[in-house]
């Protein structure tokens, strides 16, 4: 069974390397179409890890590690396709994984082998806990739990916008409906946050007692009923409230985009 | 309680009542500036620039940047987004490595362009881009775009504006009721200047007796509305919410007034850092600096422009004639310190 893994792994890895080398990137450059559909390609970011922690290996198992290898591993690290993807996904986990480099770096100019030891395996560590986060965050796109806001989605229109949030909504008494409290609470409010805020500013001017009155229902409306156990019927009638709110507000939105004056 | 000596709610009384009231411009004023400069005087870009930017402002932002790709079909933008705090976080590890690979970092915020600055350290922003801006927005290592100022709205049915005192640390002698939005990141930026400006215990003081006299709302909207609605009698919040209410409603009961040189009067800014120098980053960030964008900003988010010569928002008393204090405006991320004090007052 694990030769047959191995073989897998193999084969995949030579795909890999395969597409990779029709897809190489120069340095700063972000694969786009791999960046959207990144829960896709997993596979891959797999094998780029692990070939990252083979890098890291070597330097670390050899009695005398050369700058040069470290500033080869950096090269590398910089070219893979996993690298954009946990500066976008996993953005929390980006600074460490340099942090570690930076670390393994110092210690090799150093000569210091206990320090190069332990740099390598914090290096290697940020690499899988970045691997781990933008897994979790691939996960998340195939069940449809992803974050209301992807951390470098482009903002939508606000007719879009508007859309979305009654999407999340929407999603959110799903998630009570299926005793997921903490779930429903986290969605209501990370798209108040993350979409309606953003909206409130041309909404205000044009009615702003919709805005008050969305700014309650978001706030505490909808988390509170959700918090005392309110019946479905009750959640859903709020529900029903807050949507022809958005869908009032859509409207003033697409008047307020037309006529949007021009930066130059 | 010291009274207000000259300016106060003078934002939507008009300019001639405020030019009778206000005090002469201190730090702000720029009588050699000349007039701005249109896009139209700019040389086309092109070539290849990376902008990381915080997210904020809506789409404003984006708008901005459509426009600015749009003119210039040459310019191959690479956008990377998320926010000011992670970008600024990212910015740092990439510089450790020697591997930054922003040209540019457009934050919405002064505190992730302030971490930026002290560990980044991002070459000296030339001086023809400097000289463009107000006197007291001359920053170094970065460039401020636009600002918003922290305002006391109040409702002049419920208070006579002469009653309102021109210091932030008096308010707490006032028998009025007061609406505030803890939890809010611009009301904490707030309370952060004026640790720098009065001290830790100072402010723990002031939480504390503005606690009992004070409501608290989800959002600095919330805050204005309450204003408006006689809730309250008066509160906290950035400038644009009340020039938004009182453009679609102008009988609103609200009035902006401003502290001088204290916290309650705070300009905050948004800026850009040019981490990598070069012709094409220096004339994208003329772009921004040009009368059109600080126009935009001013008439479609009410920001304030930091470029002199351009009108503030309608509503808005002339930038000149406000005294905002000399806040180190790179220090409000030193959010730690004020998270304890709102928590030990029990505020948060």
């Amino acid at each position: 069974m694990q030769q047959w893994k191995t073989l897998v792994a193999v084969a995949a890895g030579a795909i890999c390397l395969a597409a990779a080398s029709q897809t190489a990137l120069a340095h700063g450059e972000f694969d786009e179409e791999q960046l959207a559909e990144f829960e896709k390609h997993m596979d891959d970011f797999l094998e780029e890890v692990e070939e990252l922690v083979a890098d890291v290996n070597a330097i670390v198992g050899k009695p005398q590690a050369a700058k040069a290898e470290v500033d080869a591993l950096i090269e590398h690290w910089e070219e893979v396709g996993v690298h954009a993807v946990i500066e976008t996904r996993a953005m929390v986990t980006y600074p460490g994984v340099w942090q570690g480099i930076i670390l393994l770096q110092q210690q090799v100019e150093a000569g210091d082998r206990d320090g190069i030891v332990a740099a390598g395996e914090r290096l290697k560590a940020a690499l899988w806990q970045s691997f781990g986060a933008v897994r979790l965050a691939a996960n998340q796109v195939q069940m449809g739990t992803a974050p209301v806001v992807a951390e470098n989605e482009a903002p939508a229109s606000g007719p879009e916008t508007v859309a979305l949030i009654i999407a999340d909504l929407e999603q959110a008494v799903a998630e009570y409906r299926a005793d997921n409290l903490s779930r429903a609470e986290a969605l209501i409010h990370e798209t108040y946050m993350s979409r309606f805020e953003g909206l409130e500013g041309d909404l205000i001017a044009r009615d702003p007692d919709l805005v008050s009155q969305l700014e309650k229902d978001f706030n505490a409306t909808l988390p509170l009923l959700m918090q005392r156990g309110a019946g479905i019927d009750e959640i859903n009638g709020t529900l029903k409230s807050m949507k022809a709110q958005l869908e009032n507000a859509s409207s003033i939105l697409e008047a307020v985009e037309a006529s949007r004056s021009e930066v130059f | 309680m010291r009274r207000r000596a000259l300016l106060r709610a003078l934002a939507l009384l008009g300019p001639a009542a405020a030019a009778g009231m206000v005090r002469p411009p201190r730090a702000f004023a720029d009588p050699s500036a000349g007039e701005p400069a249109s896009v139209d005087a700019l040389p086309l870009l092109s070539g290849e620039l990376t902008l990381y930017l915080g997210r904020g402002e809506g789409g404003l932002y984006e708008n901005i940047i459509a426009a600015i790709e749009k003119r210039n079909p040459d310019l191959e933008l690479r956008v990377r987004r998320g926010p000011s705090t992670a970008l600024a976080n990212t910015l740092v590890a990439e510089s450790r490595a020697g591997r930054v690979r922003a040209d540019l970092f457009w934050s919405i915020d002064a505190s992730s362009l302030g971490l930026v600055t002290r560990l980044v350290e991002p070459p000296a922003v030339p001086g023809p881009l400097s000289d463009q801006l107000k006197p007291g927005f001359r920053y170094e290592h970065w460039v401020p775009i636009s600002g918003r100022f922290r305002t006391i709205p109040y409702n002049p049915q419920n208070l006579n504006a002469a009653e309102l005192p021109d210091d932030v640390m008096s308010l707490p002698e006032s028998d009025a009721r007061f609406g505030w939005a803890p939890a809010y990141g611009a009301f904490q930026s707030f309370i952060t200047a004026m640790r720098l400006l009065e001290g830790e215990d100072a402010t723990g003081a002031w939480l504390e007796a503005m606690a009992a006299k004070s409501s608290e709302f989800a959002g600095e909207f919330g805050v204005v509305m309450a204003v408006s609605r006689r809730e309250v009698d008066l509160g906290f919040a950035n400038h644009y919410y009340t020039l938004r209410l009182k453009q679609g409603r102008p009988d609103a009961e609200v009035e902006l007034a401003f502290t001088q040189n204290d916290a309650g009067c705070l300009l905050n800014a948004s800026g850009i850092a040019i981490l990598r120098p070069s012709t094409l980053a220096n004339d994208f960030v003329r772009h921004l600096l040009t009368r059109e964008v600080q126009s935009y900003l001013a008439r479609e988010a009410y920001e304030v422009p930091l470029v002199a010569g351009v009108p503030n928002p309608e509503g808005l008393p002339p930038v000149d004639d406000l005294e905002p204090p000399q806040v180190d405006l790179e220090r409000l991320g030193d959010l730690q310190p004020t998270l304890k004090l709102l928590r030990q007052t029990g505020v948060l």
